[in-house]
């Protein structure tokens, strides 16, 4: 490669890195109406673990962390909303008079004397328990269920982060990573419980409903539901119909045509959560719920719906009904400054690797660095624009992992080039050779770490799936570096050298004449 | 067996030594329902005083109850101010949660002594009332989830199973099958070494060691086996084990030099990161040691006999090959 192709191809890679490094590390505000770039870092999905406030400093604007709610099952309510009824009831009584406080102070003692107290909760006694405040084996039952199906829809969820928690004995927290974009949409629906129910007509609340006959239910018409994302990035929820499903569905949508639409339902309990239009008789095995404009399905959303009529489907419905408590934002677990700490060691560690380098090869640690810089500058960017990945400790281990791979490896080929020139050969004719003798042997490394990779992301969930699919396209970059990008920058960097063994730190050995 | 033994000591010695440290993990795993999951605070009490944002509430309320907490000798290990967020669009507003976590083993009765007594005390304030503040206690216990630790086990296995048979496409069968028996041996010492230690991990930790320590003893040991290869194909007129002895020899001090770069990037990280972080990343040290061990201690005892056993086949092979009969070799021989 000649001067001047090396000087134009490394000023237009530099651009590129300065670009993409501004991108990536730097925010600021603009223009008058205050508008803030944040850069790719601070946007980048984060666990539940590492969060961080995005540039404009706003509360809703923090990237990270998770939701947590609570979960009343009837006849349960918190100790704070007694003492605001009760208070509510005494202030009443207080400014009634005569009969009127008469009947007041008996709704008081009755409302006193309906709870009984549990801790930090109070339970209904004509529900959760006798008059001596004992639990009913009823309703410790009801709780299990409850439990059950909460279980199973957060753990259909596959996230990591999320957590379920039994709190005061019988009401339950859950937790939901902010990363998952739709937390809000599973605080609600997991709230739900209660069989599916199919129905038909103009809206939710007035829609004819399917009663199945006695001895069926509605698994005899509906099989399955699963959610998806097309080709086309269109999310969907998938819901599988039997024959006789099928049919119905069939039937419903008989007079169906585009002026007079019929929508077709899907509860969960009494709430619901599919609504499809239908302009023309649908009579498929399988139809696909997509949503249209602000209400068309995310791949998150669709997940969360089709897991809550899934379980709904499914898993043992509890009669109780639950209703959503306080519900927090929580920061990252680690605090807020854990994320810088953690760029912080980062660059740290970069600064380290490249002060070896640099005492080990001299100029030569150009290649690498600009390398290396380019593979990392490429993962933040995959990380950020994966929608499966975020940035969490997982992915720390992974890039960790696979970056000090690619030291490794470059290592390996510039030590194997530094042998060839030892035992005599020209700095070209060494790098050719040195790089031919790693060849094979830095593909069959990438290649066995890339297949651990790939099968372990295949059939994992939640941390691993992420580590190993970050390890994954690590350890490909780290391949794709080491070959090419690696010997492109020492190629070019290297023609501007007068003195190319200098350049690179390399020495003649010297042999001893006899 | 013993004979086997007594034949190959080192290799019956770091086996036994992987045996009674798995067996002792497995024990320890049962008898105390899985890992030291400390770090996840999988039971807690919280003190929590939900009250509204105004002026400087935030701070008396925080001082009414640690003079509470003190009066009642409690001590609490975090504490926090949540935003109460709308449950339908999960926006902020003014209402905040001030929360206290307290050991698992701190008293009920006191916890809520104290809240009573917060209570009380804002029943007395006429601008803590009007904030709608109000303090009670929770005891807290958080559920596991074991799908994806067994999912993670199986996908840990398979990769494994996967990975080496590429090995053994590429460097022969006794590469492969001593770099799946490594890989293994890795995952379930490093696993076995949380269980064993008690040593407090997050939920999630034990399975991301030991897919690290899968990733680690796959790399050293195809790094390894880059170095076997060449001296197998050029070293005629010896036996594998001498070759392969020499060779584990001789690349020692590199397979040490390839696994410093990964076990400094993780002491570096983990120690500059600070705090939980620390927690996580730090102990990935023995995913990166257990492989070190393994790859130059136990693998080649296990490639060698391997090697050896398909060396044989092949010998008798290439003997059978060879035959030319009774009367031609006779004619030879004459």
């Amino acid at each position: 490669m000649n001067k001047i192709k090396s000087a134009v191809a490394l000023f237009l890679i530099t651009v590129l890195i300065l670009g993409v490094c501004f991108m990536c590390a730097v925010s600021f505000s603009y223009g008058s109406e205050g508008k803030t770039f944040n850069s790719i870092v601070n946007m980048m999905s984060k666990d539940t673990y590492l969060g961080n406030m995005l540039a404009d400093g706003l509360v809703d604007n923090y990237v990270g962390g998770s939701y947590s709610a609570v979960y009343y099952p009837e006849g349960v309510i918190s100790a704070q909303e007694h003492a605001d009824n009760l208070a509510g009831l005494l202030e009443a009584v207080e400014e009634a008079e005569g009969e009127e406080a008469e009947t007041r102070q008996k709704a008081y003692d009755d409302y006193e004397a309906k709870y009984a107290e549990h801790g930090s909760v109070y339970l209904d006694k004509e529900v959760a328990c006798d008059d001596d405040g004992a639990v009913t084996e009823e309703f410790e039952a009801e709780i299990e269920e409850v439990y059950t199906l909460l279980r199973a829809r957060l753990e259909k969820i596959r996230e990591e982060g999320v957590r379920l928690e039994r709190r005061d004995d019988y009401t339950f927290g859950i937790t939901l990573p902010d990363y998952s974009g739709s937390a809000a949409i599973m605080l609600n629906y997991f709230s739900y419980t209660g069989n599916v129910v199919m129905g038909y007509g103009s809206d939710a609340d007035s829609a004819t409903k399917l009663t199945p006959a006695d001895g069926e239910s509605v698994r005899d018409y509906i099989k399955g539901i699963s959610s998806g994302t097309g080709a086309t990035g269109v999310s969907y929820v998938a819901i599988e119909f039997t024959k006789k499903g099928r049919e119905l569905v069939a039937s419903w949508t008989a007079d169906a045509t585009s002026s007079s639409a019929v929508t077709l339902f899907f509860y969960v309990g009494e709430h619901s959560v599919i609504s499809l239009s239908a302009q023309e008789v649908i009579n498929e095995g399988t139809i696909y719920a997509s949503g249209s404009g602000s209400s068309a399905f995310t791949e998150s959303t669709a997940k969360a719906t089709a897991v809550a009529l899934e379980t709904a489907l499914f898993t043992a419905q509890p009669e109780t009904a639950l209703t959503i408590g306080n519900a927090v934002r929580t920061p990252a677990a680690f605090g807020d400054l854990a994320y810088v700490l953690i760029l912080a060691a980062f660059g740290a560690l970069i600064v380290g690797m490249a002060v070896f380098f640099i005492i080990r090869y001299r100029a030569l640690a150009a290649a690498h660095l600009y390398t290396f810089v380019i593979w990392l500058l490429t993962m933040i960017l995959l990380v950020w624009g994966i929608p499966m990945l975020h940035f969490g400790l997982d992915a720390i281990a992974a890039i960790l992992l696979s970056g000090t791979l690619l030291c490794v490896a470059d290592v390996t080929v510039f030590e194997a080039v530094r042998k060839e020139y030892a035992a005599g050969k020209t700095v070209s004719a060494a790098i050719k050779a040195g790089y031919k003798k790693c060849l094979l042997p830095a593909i069959d490394l990438h290649a066995v770490l890339a297949l651990f990779a790939v099968i372990a992301f295949a059939i994992s969930l939640t941390e691993l799936q992420v580590f190993a699919l970050t390890l994954l396209i690590g350890v490909a970059l780290s391949a794709l570096s080491t070959i090419a990008v690696s010997r492109f920058h020492w190629v070019a960097l290297m023609s501007f050298a007068k003195d190319k063994a200098a350049f690179c730190n390399f020495r003649k050995e010297v042999r001893e004449d006899d | 067996m013993i004979k086997w033994m007594k034949e190959h000591t080192l290799v019956s010695l770091l086996l036994c030594v992987f045996l009674v440290v798995v067996i002792a993990g497995a024990v320890m795993y049962g008898l105390f329902g899985g890992y030291n999951n400390s770090l996840d605070a999988p039971a807690e009490k919280t003190f929590e005083v939900h009250f509204v944002e105004s002026g400087d509430l935030e701070e008396q309320l925080q001082t009414l109850c640690e003079d509470e907490f003190g009066k009642q000798g409690l001590s609490f290990t975090k504490k926090e101010v949540l935003l109460e967020v709308d449950t339908s669009t999960l926006v902020s507003g003014y209402d905040k949660v001030l929360t206290y976590t307290f050991a698992e083993s701190t008293s009920s009765e006191t916890l809520q002594k104290a809240a009573d007594a917060v209570n009380e005390a804002v029943r007395g304030q006429d601008d803590l009332l009007a904030a709608d503040s109000f303090a009670s206690m929770h005891v807290l216990e958080s559920k596991r989830f074991y799908e994806p630790a067994w999912r993670g086990a199986i996908a840990l296995a398979v990769a494994a199973v996967v990975a080496l048979a590429y090995v053994c496409i590429r460097y022969g069968m006794s590469c492969g099958i001593a770099g799946f028996a490594v890989c293994v041996h890795d995952m379930l010492f490093t696993a076995a070494i949380f269980a064993v230690t008690r040593f407090p991990v997050y939920a999630m930790a034990p399975v991301l060691y030991a897919g690290a320590a899968g990733f680690m003893s796959a790399l050293l040991w195809v790094f390894l086996c880059n170095r076997l290869r060449p001296a197998l194909k050029e070293g005629e007129g010896r036996t594998s084990e001498e070759i392969i002895r020499e060779v584990v020899k001789d690349s020692k001090k590199a397979v040490i030099f390839a696994a410093i770069p990964f076990a400094a990037a993780i002491a570096v990280l983990g120690i500059a990161a600070f705090g939980g972080a620390t927690f996580l990343i730090l102990p990935m040290l023995v995913s990166v040691l257990v492989p070190v061990y393994s790859v130059l201690f136990l693998a080649p005892e296990i490639a060698i006999p391997i090697r050896a056993a398909f060396d044989r086949r092949r010998e008798k092979a290439s003997a059978k090959k060879k035959y030319v009969g009774k009367k031609k070799a006779q004619e030879t021989e004459e």
